[in-house]
């Protein structure tokens, strides 16, 4: 069974046809070649599919792309503006937030919508948000230092420069 | 990869319910997706139709009846119950267990109707709804009825929900003044784990101050089906509370409960923590209750 749906990703509207069991992951990065959303386990425990629906994070693997239908999709390549990096990426670069990088689209999505909920979140409440997206590189602690950089957030740890210095 | 379904998405709930009763026993309701779609993607099932429930108007949302009931619709995602903490005491209490439920991503997906259908033991929802005594809207062909959510689970996986029935939502009544209530979730991993013990416990300090009038405790995880722990309960209502009794209480629910060993753990070292965690989430609510008392 297919079913014609229109997706809103990244505000460019995409008329398609999809078979109703295809996941949102899946017609992203196959029928629409954006291939920054990761897919890892494929069973909503690794985080790395993770986009925004209509604002909220969700495992892209979870979602059928027919549920999607009408709905605003953001994927890793929306964020920039223009070429210019969302604040995010940028303090995950200054941080050395990234080792291998596949879980990366997924962290940075992740800490958007927790910053979109909460502009200041304390350390607890970044590792709380970053929960659902596995790291097997980094130990977290650049990531979670690199999400309170970009808010701004009075728990956040001082810049990288501030820290080699001390 | 997933086999092959139709996927329908009704617009009311009549709709639903007739796509259901077409389909017959190959059709399934999806509502969040987080543990259906796991499911037929490990080929653990085989359907040949979802009828997707997440925007029916009737199983959306969280509001007050006029009668001080809380209604929550059984597609309301728990990151909208985690959300609405602040609409009323038992919206808070709720929120306090759903927000332990999977992920952020997970829980923008998963609804309570999902959690409660999907009857495992150890769902994170189903003690704090046992002891503020909720109750499970469902609908049917042409009629509606309540089931009391301690007569809704009726084994591992398994509900009162017959062949072409739809949750519609859970009714949380209004809890007696000065009520407190506690949940704590034993895991190994504090995120994305599942409990292999869950203790909820309400309390309603009684006139004198010293003991608790009402006591209501709910296991999750540690028998065929989540469940109220009466003995214990009863062993606590208008005696003067200590620490003491509440330890007691305790030893109590452990021998209530029916724990299984599986690959989280034992039945055993489930059993002891029933007795710990119970006097554990007795002592919080108490206190809780206190402070409340306090203001």
């Amino acid at each position: 069974m297919k079913k014609p749906i229109t997706l809103n990703v990244n505000g460019e509207s995409h008329r398609l046809e999809v078979p109703v069991h295809r996941t949102l992951v899946d017609v992203l990065r196959d029928d629409l070649g954006l291939t920054g959303t990761k897919k890892g386990c494929d069973m909503g425990e690794c985080g790395a599919c993770t986009v925004l629906l209509d604002g909220k994070a969700v495992n892209s693997c979870l979602v059928l792309a027919v549920q999607a239908d009408g709905r605003q999709v953001t994927t890793i390549e929306g964020l920039a503006v223009n070429g210019k990096l969302d604040r995010l990426q940028e303090t995950f670069i200054e941080h050395g937030a990234i080792q291998c990088g596949f879980c990366t689209p997924g962290m940075i999505l992740s800490a958007k919508a927790l910053l979109a909920e909460n502009a200041k979140p304390t350390e607890t409440e970044v590792r709380e948000g970053l929960a659902g997206n596995l790291c097997r590189c980094t130990g977290y602690v650049k990531i979670v230092e690199a999400v309170l950089a970009a808010s701004g957030s009075p728990d956040q740890a001082g810049s990288p420069e501030q820290k080699e210095k001390d | 990869m997933m086999g092959h379904f139709d996927y329908l998405a009704p617009k009311t709930l009549a709709e639903a319910l007739g796509a259901l009763q077409d389909r017959g026993s190959g059709a399934a309701v999806l509502a969040g997706g987080t543990d259906l779609l796991v499911q037929l993607k490990q080929r653990k099932r085989d359907l040949s139709c979802l009828i997707s429930v997440g925007s029916l108007p009737e199983l959306k949302g969280i509001r007050k009846t006029p009668d001080g009931m809380l209604s929550v619709g059984a597609a309301t995602p728990l990151g909208e119950i985690v959300s609405a903490a602040g609409l009323s005491r038992e919206a808070a209490c709720l929120a306090e267990a759903a927000r332990k439920v999977g992920s952020s991503q997970v829980r923008n997906l998963a609804t309570l109707g999902g959690n409660l259908c999907n009857a495992a033991p150890s769902a994170d929802t189903a003690p704090v709804l046992l002891v503020m005594e909720a109750g499970a809207r469902i609908a049917g062909p042409g009629k509606e009825r309540v089931v009391p959510l301690e007569h809704f689970f009726t084994g591992p996986g398994a509900t009162v929900l017959q062949p072409g029935e739809i949750l519609v939502a859970v009714e949380i009544p209004q809890a007696p003044a000065g009520f407190a209530a506690s949940y704590i979730k034993h895991s190994v991993r504090r995120a994305m784990d599942i409990a292999f013990v869950g203790v909820a416990a309400l309390m309603v300090p009684g006139a004198d101050g010293a003991g608790a009038a009402r006591v209501r405790i709910g296991l999750g995880a540690v028998s065929p089906t989540p469940m109220r722990a009466r003995k214990a309960e009863a062993a606590l209502e208008g005696q003067p509370f200590s620490v003491e009794l509440a330890a007691r209480a305790g030893e109590i629910a452990a021998t209530e409960c029916s724990p299984i060993t599986d690959l989280r753990a034992s039945a055993e070292y489930r059993r002891e923590m029933v007795a710990v965690l119970t006097r554990r989430a007795l002592v919080a609510a108490w206190e809780s209750a206190q402070g409340g008392a306090a203001r």
